[in-house]
C-alpha cells in the first residue's frame, strides 16, 4: 500500500477577493475605531453647570447627579459606580488679606476631622490650571461608611484631592474623592473637569 | 428625547409585594426596629468597662431615646460616664453597638431619661442632621388605658445576648401616688426581667404608653440580679472580684409615658432651664432615710386624707396609706409590699422604685376605682432593701357608722365668719382657722386638736364634743408672735385616736386670693446673668434672642418649703421640677433662664403646694413654634434587595435613586432638588431608605449600577397602612450604550 505525497496546489487569490480581504480589514478597523468613539464620547459626555450668583461654569460626566446647597456651591457624583460614589464638589470661602492657602486647607483639616473616619492628610502639591497659573493640591484619605445603622455596609477607604486658589477675594475649593483603590483611574476624570472650570 | 424613556427594561424583574405579614406584625416590627439596647460603660486606661445596662425606646427619627434615669445616670450604682446604643441591625439577633449618646433630660425621681444620639461610636461628633432618620414609636395617650387591657412591653431579656422580645400581658392595677396622680404606676403580670427596664411598653395600637421601670439597690448580690461579663480587674478571670453589672429583678410596674411627655418635650426643643440664684439641687441631708405615721384613708383630697380610718367595709374600691417621710433622696429605693391575710398581694404592692418626692414631707401610696377584696391587709415599706415602717388594716364588714372628722381645710376668717383662701396656703399673720367635717358624732365625745409647726407640737386643746352629730366646724391656731412662714400641721382626734389629719404652709404676705409668695415676675433678655438684672423687662422679643430670663421677688417663704417651676411653650410643659426652698425669706430678682429659646408663648408657673401663684407670659419671635418643631414622621419605611438577574446574589454599593412625586423617571434630570431620597445597598445586597415614604403619594425609582443595564420605574405607591414594604430589584449584567 502506498502513499503519494507532495505539496498541495497553492490557491491563488483573485484580485477582487484580496480587496474584499482589504475592505474587510478595513471595515472591521473602521468598527473598532467608532464603537472606541462610541464609548469614550458615551463615557465622556458631559453637561454644563452654570451659577451666575457665584460665578461659577464648569463642565460634569452626564448622568452624575447634581446638588446644591449652603455648604458648597455644587456637588456631582456617580451614583452608578458600585461602592463609594465619586465626586467633585466645589465650594467657595472668603478670604482676608491674612489668609493663606494653608489657612484655609487647615481649616478644612480640622473640620473634617471631627466627622470623617480616620481623616488624614497624605501631602500638599501644586496643580497647574488650565491658565498656568499655580493652585495648592491637598491630598488625604479617609474611611466612609454607610450611614444607616440597620444595614451591613462595609467601609470603604477613600482618597481624596483638593484643589485650591484665591481668585477675586474668594477661594475655590475643588474637592475630588474615590474609592481609593480606583482613585487614579478617576482622576482624568477630574483633570477634565478642571479644564473646563471657569470662574 | 430623555433617554431614560429608551431604557431597556426587558429581562428586568421588579417584583413589589405588600409585607406578607399581618399589619399587627409589621407594627411589632416597628416597635422591634424602635427598641435599643444601652451600656452605661465607664473609661478606663484603654478599655470601656460596662457599668450598668438598661433598655430605650426611640422616640423621634432624629434620635432621642427615652429610658430609666437609674441606669443611665452617674449614681453610686451605676458610675460610668459614657452611653452606648445599641440597635437591632437584624431582629432575629442581638443588637449591635452603633452610636454614643448623650443625657438631654432626665428626672431621677419618675425615673425617666432622654438621650440624645449625638456621636458615632467611635465617639466622632455626628454633624447636625447627619444621623439618618431613625424608626422610631408614635406615643399613645396612656390615660385611656384600662385595668385588663393588653400591655405589650418590648425590651431585651438578657445583656446583648439575645434578641429583641416582645413580652405580652395586661394591666392589673394602677398605683397612685403624689407625683403622677391616680395613675402614676401602670402594675402588669408580664414577666419582665430587669435588663428590660427602661424599654417602652404598647397598647393594642402599637403606641408608646409606658416605660417599664424598677430599681436596682445595694443588696447582696444574687446571679438573678448582678452578672459578671467582664474581666474588669485584669487578673484574668472573671470572678465576684470583678464588677458586675446589676440588673435587678423583675418589673411588674410601668411609668406612663404621660410622665416623660415633658422631659422629652424639653429635649427635642433643646430647652435647658437654668436656675441662678440657689442651687437647683436639694441640700441633701447626710441621715438614713425614714418614714412613720402609716396611716389609711379612703380617699384624697389635694394630695391630703379626707380622713383616718382603721377599717373599711367590704366592697372597698379605693384606699391610700399616708406616711411622713425624711431624708429622702431620688437614690432611695422605697418598696411597698401588700399582703393579704399573709398572702403577699402582687396588684397593690410596688415594687422597688427611686423616691420621686421631695426630702422630707406627706406622700400616699394606693388606688381607686380597683376594687379590695375583704381580708386584713399588711401594708410594709421597704427602703433601700429593708423594711421600715408597716401597718395593718382590716377590709370586710358592713357600712362604716362611725364617728369621724373628715375633709380638713384651712384659711382666714372674713367679716362674716366665712372661711376664705384657697385651703392649703396662708400668708403670715395671727391666726389660722382650720375647718372640718364631723359625722355620726355622739355629744360627750372627747376630742382634741394638736398643731404642728416644722413637725413640733405648738398648740394643743381638749375638749368634749357637743355640737351634735353632722356638721362643719372651725378652730383656730393663734400662736405668740403671729404665725410664720413654715409648714403646718393639724391632727384631730376622737377618744385619743386620729381621726383626720391635714397640712398647710404658712408663706407670703396678705395680698388678695392667694398669698403674696411671688411678684414682679416678668421676662429680660441678655447675654449673661450680670447683664439680665439691668435689662429691660419685656413680654415679647421679637428677633431671635440668645436667652431669655425670668426674674421675681419673692415674699416669707421658709427654708424647706416645697416649690414647683413649671415651664411651658405654646401651652405644653417642657420643664417642671419641685425643690425645698433654700435661700432667704424674703428677696428679688431670683432667676432662672434658658438658652436659645425657639419662637413660641412661653409661660412660667411658679406653684407652691400644687397652687399656682405667679405666672409670667412672654413671647419669642412670631409667638408660636416652628410647625415642625414636633412634627411626628409618618409613612411607609420602604427597604428591599437588589439581586444580580443570573446569580440571585445580592448586589453590594448599588445605589438607588428614589424620585420625588413631581417626576417621572423619565423626567429625571439627575438633579438633587428631584430626588426624594437615596439608599445603598450593604454586603447582602440589601438596602433601606432612611426617610420614610408618604403616603399615596407615586415616587419613580432608579438603579443605575456600572456592570449592569439601569433600571427605571414609576408608581411607586403605598397605602397609610403599609408601615413598611420589601421589594426585590433584579438587575442584568450588560452595557447601555447612549
Amino acid at each position: 500500500m502506498g502513499f503519494d505525497t507532495g505539496r498541495a496546489e497553492t490557491v491563488l487569490l483573485t484580485p477582487r477577493q484580496r480587496w474584499s480581504m482589504v475592505f474587510s480589514f478595513v471595515l472591521i478597523g473602521l468598527g473598532l475605531i467608532a464603537g472606541a468613539n462610541l464609548r469614550d464620547s458615551s463615557l465622556n459626555r458631559s453637561l454644563i453647570y452654570n451659577n451666575v450668583e457665584a460665578g461659577i461654569t464648569a463642565r460634569y460626566p452626564h448622568r452624575w447627579l447634581l446638588s446644591e446647597t449652603e455648604d458648597y456651591v455644587f456637588r456631582v457624583e456617580n451614583t452608578a459606580q458600585l461602592g463609594f460614589n465619586t465626586l467633585i464638589e466645589v465650594r467657595t470661602l472668603p478670604v482676608g488679606p491674612d489668609t493663606t492657602e494653608r489657612n484655609l486647607l487647615d481649616r478644612l483639616t480640622l473640620r473634617r476631622s471631627q466627622t470623617l473616619i480616620d481623616y488624614t492628610v497624605l501631602g500638599y502639591d501644586i496643580y497647574v490650571l488650565p491658565d498656568d497659573s499655580a493652585a495648592v493640591t491637598m491630598s488625604y484619605s479617609y474611611v466612609s461608611r454607610d450611614a444607616s445603622p440597620f444595614l451591613e455596609g462595609v467601609s470603604a477607604i477613600v482618597a481624596g484631592l483638593d484643589v485650591l486658589t484665591i481668585s477675586r477675594g474668594q477661594a475655590v475649593i475643588v474637592s475630588f474623592r474615590a474609592d481609593a483603590s480606583i482613585f487614579q483611574r478617576e482622576r482624568a476624570t477630574l483633570d477634565r473637569f478642571i479644564q473646563s472650570l471657569e470662574f | 428625547m430623555n433617554k431614560l424613556s429608551i431604557y431597556v427594561l426587558g429581562g428586568l424583574l421588579l417584583s413589589l409585594f405588600a409585607p406578607s405579614f399581618g399589619f399587627a406584625q409589621t407594627d411589632l416590627d416597628a416597635i422591634k426596629r424602635a427598641t435599643v439596647f444601652i451600656y452605661q460603660v465607664q473609661s478606663l486606661a484603654n478599655d470601656l468597662v460596662v457599668k450598668c445596662v438598661s433598655t430605650g425606646t426611640i422616640v423621634s427619627a432624629d434620635g432621642l431615646i427615652v429610658t430609666n434615669a437609674h441606669s443611665v445616670v452617674p449614681s453610686q450604682t451605676c458610675d460610668g460616664e459614657t452611653l452606648i446604643v445599641s440597635m437591632n441591625v437584624d431582629l432575629n439577633e442581638p443588637p449591635v453597638p452603633k452610636y454614643r449618646a448623650e443625657i438631654a433630660n432626665a428626672d431621677q425621681g419618675l425615673d425617666i431619661a432622654v438621650l440624645r444620639i449625638t456621636r458615632e461610636l467611635d465617639g466622632r461628633t455626628i454633624a447636625a442632621g447627619a444621623l439618618p432618620v431613625l424608626p422610631f414609636v408614635g406615643i399613645g395617650a396612656s390615660a385611656d388605658l384600662g385595668i385588663d387591657d393588653n400591655v405589650f412591653v418590648s425590651g431585651y431579656r438578657d445583656i446583648g445576648n439575645q434578641a429583641v422580645t416582645i413580652a405580652r400581658g395586661t394591666i392589673t392595677a394602677f398605683i397612685s401616688e403624689p407625683r403622677g396622680g391616680t395613675r402614676a404606676w401602670f402594675k402588669t403580670r408580664a414577666e419582665l426581667p430587669g435588663t428590660m427596664s427602661g424599654g417602652g411598653a404598647y397598647d393594642s395600637l402599637g403606641q408608646l404608653i409606658g416605660i417599664p421601670t424598677s430599681a436596682k439597690y445595694g443588696r447582696p448580690v444574687t446571679e438573678d440580679s448582678c452578672r459578671f461579663i467582664e474581666d474588669t480587674t485584669g487578673d484574668g478571670l472573671i470572678n465576684s472580684s470583678d464588677h458586675c453589672v446589676p440588673t435587678g429583678d423583675f418589673i411588674s410596674t410601668i411609668r406612663p409615658i404621660r410622665l416623660a411627655q415633658s422631659l422629652i418635650r424639653g429635649a427635642a426643643l433643646d430647652l435647658r432651664v437654668q436656675i441662678h440664684t440657689v442651687p437647683a439641687s436639694m441640700l441633701l441631708s447626710s441621715e438614713p432615710p425614714t418614714v412613720s405615721r402609716l396611716i389609711f384613708s379612703p380617699s384624697v383630697v389635694d394630695g391630703l386624707p379626707s380622713t383616718v380610718v382603721g377599717a373599711m367595709p367590704a366592697n372597698t374600691n379605693s384606699l391610700y396609706l399616708f406616711f411622713d417621710y425624711r431624708n429622702m433622696t431620688p437614690e432611695t429605693v422605697y418598696e411597698l409590699r401588700v399582703t393579704r391575710d399573709g398572702i403577699p398581694d402582687a396588684t397593690f404592692s410596688l415594687p422597688p422604685v427611686h423616691w420621686s418626692g421631695g426630702q422630707n414631707g406627706l406622700w400616699y401610696i394606693g388606688s381607686r376605682d380597683q376594687p379590695w377584696p375583704n381580708g386584713a391587709y399588711q401594708f410594709t415599706l421597704l427602703l433601700n432593701g429593708l423594711a421600715a415602717a408597716s401597718q395593718r388594716i382590716v377590709v370586710g364588714g358592713g357600712a362604716d357608722n362611725s364617728a369621724r372628722f373628715s375633709n380638713i381645710v384651712f384659711g382666714l376668717l372674713d367679716n362674716h365668719g366665712n372661711l376664705i383662701g384657697n385651703g392649703y396656703i396662708l400668708p403670715i399673720g395671727t391666726i389660722a382657722y382650720a375647718r372640718f367635717l364631723y359625722a355620726n358624732l355622739r355629744d360627750g365625745t372627747p376630742w382634741s386638736t394638736i398643731w404642728y409647726y416644722g413637725g413640733a407640737e405648738v398648740g394643743r386643746s381638749n375638749d368634749i364634743w357637743s355640737r351634735g352629730a353632722n356638721g362643719s366646724d372651725v378652730v383656730q391656731l393663734r400662736p405668740l408672735g403671729g404665725l410664720i412662714p413654715g409648714k403646718y400641721r393639724l391632727e384631730l382626734y376622737l377618744d385619743r385616736v386620729l381621726s383626720a389629719t391635714s397640712d398647710f404652709v404658712v408663706a407670703g404676705s396678705t395680698g388678695g386670693p392667694l398669698p403674696a409668695v411671688f411678684s414682679n415676675g416678668r421676662y429680660v433678655s441678655a447675654s449673661s446673668v450680670f447683664d439680665a438684672r439691668d435689662s429691660i423687662a419685656s413680654s415679647a422679643f421679637t428677633e431671635a434672642v440668645p436667652s431669655i430670663f425670668a426674674l421675681f421677688d419673692w415674699q416669707e417663704i421658709a427654708a424647706g418649703t416645697d416649690w414647683t417651676v413649671r415651664w411651658l411653650v405654646d401651652d405644653l410643659p417642657f420643664f417642671e421640677s419641685t425643690y425645698a426652698w433654700v435661700t432667704v425669706e424674703s428677696g428679688s430678682d431670683f432667676m432662672l433662664s434658658v438658652d436659645s429659646p425657639p419662637d413660641g408663648n412661653y409661660q412660667l408657673q411658679l406653684l407652691v403646694n400644687n397652687l399656682q401663684i405667679l405666672a409670667i407670659e412672654g413671647t419669642v419671635g412670631i409667638g408660636q413654634l416652628p410647625i415642625d418643631r414636633l412634627a411626628e414622621y409618618e409613612g411607609t419605611l420602604l427597604r428591599g434587595r437588589v439581586l444580580d438577574a443570573a446569580t440571585l446574589n445580592g448586589i453590594a454599593n448599588v445605589t438607588i435613586v428614589l424620585i420625588s412625586e413631581d417626576y417621572s423617571a423619565s423626567e429625571f434630570e439627575w438633579k438633587e432638588e428631584q430626588v426624594f431620597a437615596t439608599s445603598m445597598t450593604d454586603r447582602n445586597g440589601d438596602f433601606q431608605f432612611a426617610r420614610p415614604l408618604a403616603a399615596d403619594t407615586p415616587y419613580s425609582v432608579i438603579v443605575a449600577a456600572d456592570g449592569y443595564l439601569p433600571l427605571a420605574a414609576d408608581s411607586f405607591q403605598f397605602g397609610a397602612d403599609q408601615r413598611a414594604v420589601d421589594i426585590t430589584m433584579e438587575l442584568v449584567r450588560g452595557y447601555l450604550n447612549d
